[in-house]
């Protein structure tokens, strides 16, 4: 009996509030391109019960052979205490220098520039008031995404991508995939 | 009660039975719901379908056992297991003494639509996982559709110029149609829906919901004129502008033509109902349809409806879509929709049915009341359905009897007279409302005809029950009975 081929397991990790119908719409991209997907919300990572969410999580992080991160303006509601789901999980993606991708948000990378020219005279620090497009902390992922790259002359093709609507992202998906998969 | 769900929809499983199974249309025996999710997703990520369960292959009626739970069952499955949402219509029809469902859907405009994860696309008869290429084709046209009008943004809207209460009512619709949506507030289900993107109010949110839409797009108002003769021109009866948000639009001006045509009452026997002098389903659905097909991107775009003497008009801006013609409004078709977002929405909020069968609806409603069928025109990017012989009198025709009687019936209508008879009656019945309290011979003055018909028609309307002598014999009149 001929053996069964072995899928490449790739992490989906992303926040998911406003994004549900894109991030199963990526997940199914990523199905049809023959890739075992890794995702929370889509219910695909395995879970034990006696570990914590973050855990399983981080768990999926180190069974994945590909990590595809999506940076959106939205935080997201899984944080534990001070610790956010996706944050963790592209922390630990890096740490083990998992191979990877990563999709950024228009409004997170202005938001980078604008926010690195406004000042208060002041000198206090500017407030964002709660809202539902755009969290700061959502900068911080992006910043530790770029300090933590791999040096230029070990990258292999663009490793990061902006988007800002749905197809942006699946044609990127599509064309670094047909990458991956042809190496 | 079993039979409340029930649609009077047979006409349409006529229509599709004559077909053969395509690309948008398939018979299933029985009610496998893995298999149904299959082929509507499908449907959704080509060309919109229908889907009937009861029916072999070979078009023999079987019928579905326990149709009701399994309607129930099905509806709860598509809903909550194919994603991103789109609206599903899953009908229990009665149909040559079987139970029988039919699911419909349109082409969908958030491509690619998928079930448990794989994407399935159809191809003539058949339902495929898509491929790549396929792939490639429903991502291209989903980056179409997200450049379409209805989905750019409307810069400088804010919540605060929205409708809240029309928005919640929509909210609450939602969550009836999909249970567990579990929406923090309002803004948190105009996100959810797509109508707020990136923090910006979409158009299709401003037409949708906002307090002033012509503020921010003119061309979403919509003009209702009533001319005396079968031309347009300079005199009209009346003419008013509807610049409200379309849901408070769709009420104002629906009620405007029921106050427009009126009701009649029918007599029959000792019995008596309102009739509608209209075809309320048909006009119903051609309104929506215009407001739902309408081209919004020019800010010449204009939607007219216009009550002539001898019919009545539907016009708006916008052509039929490419692949339609009038010819397919006559049967079941491909509906595609200009406006999703916007029909979405009111799909909710069960103003329309969707399939393509909005126009055979209406044709069936106008004849089923007795109205001449509706006719369609496509014409230099304006289509209009005229409406032949629906019109109202002209004012010098209604003279001395228009106003007063019995607010909101224009007229009674007595079976088993004559056109001719039931018109004096009305007449009659009118002067006596304005005019309470006068004996035969001075109504005979007042109607300007002779005794004798006068006493004659009294006679018919007090047997009837519509007016009634009161007092002692010398000093006493007729009145119009209160309770009508």
């Amino acid at each position: 009996m001929a053996k069964k081929k072995q899928k490449i397991k790739i992490m989906l990790s992303s926040t998911v509030y406003g994004f549900e119908d894109q991030l199963s719409q990526i997940t199914a991209q990523l199905n049809l391109l023959d890739y075992e997907v890794l995702n929370s919300y889509n219910g695909s990572i395995k879970v034990n019960p006696k570990l914590s969410n973050l855990e399983n999580c981080l768990n999926a992080v180190e069974e994945c052979d590909l990590f595809l991160g999506i940076i959106r303006p939205f935080y997201g509601t899984g944080n534990i205490g001070e610790k956010n789901i996706t944050f963790e999980e592209i922390k630990k993606a890096i740490a083990l220098k998992k191979p990877y991708w990563f999709l950024v948000h228009r409004d997170v990378v202005f938001a980078r520039l604008l926010f690195e020219k406004l000042k208060l005279k002041s000198g206090d620090k500017i407030e964002v008031e709660k809202n539902r497009f755009f969290d700061p902390r959502t900068i911080d992922v992006y910043e530790y995404v770029i300090e933590n790259h791999i040096p230029v002359r070990l990258r292999n093709g663009n490793w990061a991508q902006e988007f800002y609507r749905l197809d942006e992202m699946m044609i990127y998906v599509n064309s670094v995939s047909k990458k991956t998969l042809q190496n | 009660m079993k039979n409340q769900q029930i649609m009077d929809n047979s006409f349409i499983i006529d229509n599709l039975l004559q077909q053969q199974e395509s690309v948008r249309l398939e018979f299933k025996e029985k009610p496998n719901k893995a298999m149904i999710a299959r082929v509507i997703t499908s449907f959704i990520n080509t060309q919109g379908g229908d889907l009937i369960i009861g029916i072999k292959d070979d078009k023999t009626i079987n019928g579905v056992e326990n149709a009701e739970k399994v309607h129930n069952d099905i509806k709860k499955f598509l809903i909550e297991e194919i994603k991103p949402n789109a609206p599903i219509s899953v009908q229990l029809i009665q149909y040559k003494r079987k139970e029988i469902i039919l699911i419909s859907v349109w082409e969908g405009a958030k491509k690619p639509y998928q079930y448990k994860g794989k994407i399935f696309t159809r191809e003539n008869d058949v339902t495929k996982i898509s491929n790549q290429e396929n792939l490639n084709y429903l991502i291209k046209e989903r980056k179409e559709a997200d450049f379409h009008w209805e989905r750019r943004t409307v810069l400088g809207a804010k919540i605060s110029d929205l409708d809240i209460s029309e928005i919640e009512k929509t909210k609450n619709e939602y969550e009836l149609y999909k249970q567990r949506s579990g929406f923090e507030d309002v803004e948190d289900f105009l996100i959810q829906m797509g109508l707020i993107k990136n923090g910006n109010l979409t158009n299709a949110c401003v037409v949708l919901f906002a307090k002033n839409p012509a503020r921010y797009i003119p061309q979403s108002r919509i003009r209702l004129t009533v001319y005396p003769s079968n031309k347009t021109g300079d005199k009209f009866i009346n003419d008013r502008i509807f610049d409200n948000n379309l849901f408070k639009n769709i009420t104002d001006i629906l009620n405007f033509i029921d106050i427009t045509f009126g009701r009649s009452i029918v007599v029959e026997g000792v019995l008596r109902k309102e009739k509608y002098n209209y075809p309320i389903l048909a006009l119903r659905e051609g309104l929506l349809n215009a407001m739902v097909h309408r081209d919004y991107n020019s800010v010449n775009g204009f939607l007219q409806i216009s009550i002539f003497n001898n019919r009545t008009e539907i016009s708006n801006y916008g052509g039929l879509p490419e692949g339609i013609t009038i010819r397919d409004l006559k049967t079941e078709h491909n509906s595609i929709l200009r406006n999703s977002d916007i029909a979405q929405m009111c799909f909710i909020r069960k103003y329309i049915e969707m399939l393509g069968s909005g126009t055979l609806r209406m044709i069936d409603d106008c004849k089923r009341n007795g109205f001449n069928s509706p006719y369609w025109v496509d014409k230099e990017d304006i289509t209009t359905v005229t409406f032949p012989k629906l019109a109202i009198k002209s004012e010098e025709d209604n003279e001395g009897v228009n106003e007063g009687v019995n607010e909101g019936v224009k007229s009674i209508v007595v079976e088993g007279e004559s056109e001719g008879v039931n018109e004096e009656l009305n007449i009659l019945f009118k002067a006596v409302g304005n005019n309470p309290g006068l004996k035969a011979p001075a109504i005979a003055n007042l109607i300007d005809k002779s005794l004798s018909s006068t006493e004659r028609y009294i006679r018919k309307l007090k047997n009837v029950g519509m007016i009634e002598y009161r007092g002692v014999s010398k000093k006493g009149g007729y009145y119009v009975v209160k309770s009508i």
